[in-house]
């Protein structure tokens, strides 16, 4: 499944990236609940984990930032950490979800083991973000060799056209292990203009010709802003 | 207790529904290795049962891990026999609930120590 494109490179680090998709419950929460989660998201830091696309891309850390995705889907905050390893991954969740997490949201955590590295240019301001998830679908598992080396040729051209507009991606991480998305990536895109252009030079790549996906959009801000807000 | 739960939901794809009974049996084959080779590494499989009717899913699997590591190598091995293009799947991994909440535990449910061989199966449905 981890057949390599040009655009991409293949990473063998094992690190194991979780995506998230959360809605807000109506819960009341203390006005102490947003702090004890971005303190146990300051020791993960300080634990090897990366908590934007944009440290992915750079290797350093910065500040922990997600997407508000309420006005443009059925969730209302996504996003993507990334653990050392994918024990770090599950007990990651366990001390979020522990301190507090759980009161300001209803998650689902998806798991994904690195197979492709980050590729693009930093931008630490990019102002828009898109999580991509996705499954091969019955004609993928029906087509040939050939087709599928034509098909990875065309979504290339499209990836290229991606990049060259400024989007930086999370590379590709594998999540069928625990899911029934095959794959999610995470893009930073510099507004969400270029997104919806980047979907329609997917569509004529025939990118979705052999995957069900399921797509999220939103503002990117820092996860303070995010979780103070649900105060 | 420190195992990990791993639930495989499972339905064919068309390409397992026209295969034939031989390349139908050659496959099952592989897969039986590959699920006794996990096994023979300490991994438990505790049934299978259909759910066909109430999911989305045709068959449910249950296994119990001692690492996460092995759930990897397990699955790996199946996705290397190219098991996903004849059948759609649906994944989960589950934690062990530390003893000292048990918040889960209600009537019939295992203890937190106990193994599976030792729990007397609940029929209380009320």
């Amino acid at each position: 499944m981890a057949e390599e494109a040009n655009v991409f490179e293949i990473d063998q680090s094992n690190r194991c990236a979780i995506t998230f998709l959360a809605r807000r419950t109506t819960a009341h929460s203390g006005p102490s609940v947003p702090r004890q989660i971005l303190d146990v998201l300051g020791d993960l830091s300080r634990e090897g984990w990366q908590l934007s696309v944009q440290d992915m891309l750079s290797g350093t850390t910065t500040v922990p930032a997600a997407y508000d995705t309420a006005a443009l889907g059925d969730v209302d905050v996504a996003g993507i950490f990334e653990a050392p390893c994918i024990d770090a991954s599950l007990e990651g969740i366990n001390r979020l979800e522990s301190a507090g997490w759980g009161h300001l949201f209803t998650t689902e955590w998806i798991v994904g083991v690195r197979e492709f590295s980050p590729v693009g240019i930093p931008n630490p301001n990019a102002p828009f973000g898109f999580v991509a998830l996705w499954e091969w679908n019955d004609a993928w598992c029906r087509s040939t060799t050939a087709d599928r080396d034509r098909y990875d040729a065309g979504c290339d051209v499209a990836f290229d056209s991606d990049l060259a507009a400024g989007i930086c991606i999370s590379g590709r991480h594998r999540s069928d292990l625990a899911s029934h998305w095959h794959h999610f990536a995470v893009w930073d895109a510099p507004s969400f203009a270029s997104v919806t252009t980047a979907m329609t030079e997917h569509e004529a790549a025939s990118d979705f010709r052999f995957t069900l996906s399921r797509h999220y959009m939103g503002r990117r801000m820092p996860l303070s802003t995010i979780l103070e807000v649900n105060q | 207790m420190t195992d990990h739960l791993w639930l495989h939901l499972s339905r064919p794809r068309p390409t397992w529904y026209e295969a034939d009974e031989a390349a139908r049996g050659e496959l099952e084959r592989t897969w039986t290795d590959v699920a006794a080779d996990s096994i023979s590494r300490g991994a438990q499989r505790l049934g299978s049962w259909s759910v066909r009717g109430q999911h989305d899913y045709s068959m449910v699997e249950v296994w119990l891990f001692k690492e996460l590591s092995e759930i990897v190598t397990h699955w790996d091995r199946l996705v290397a026999t190219e098991y996903p293009e004849w059948f759609s799947t649906s994944n989960t991994l589950g934690a062990a609930i530390p003893q000292s909440t048990g918040v889960a535990l209600g009537p019939g449910a295992p203890a937190p120590n106990s193994s599976p061989d030792e729990q007397e199966p609940s029929n209380d449905l009320s």
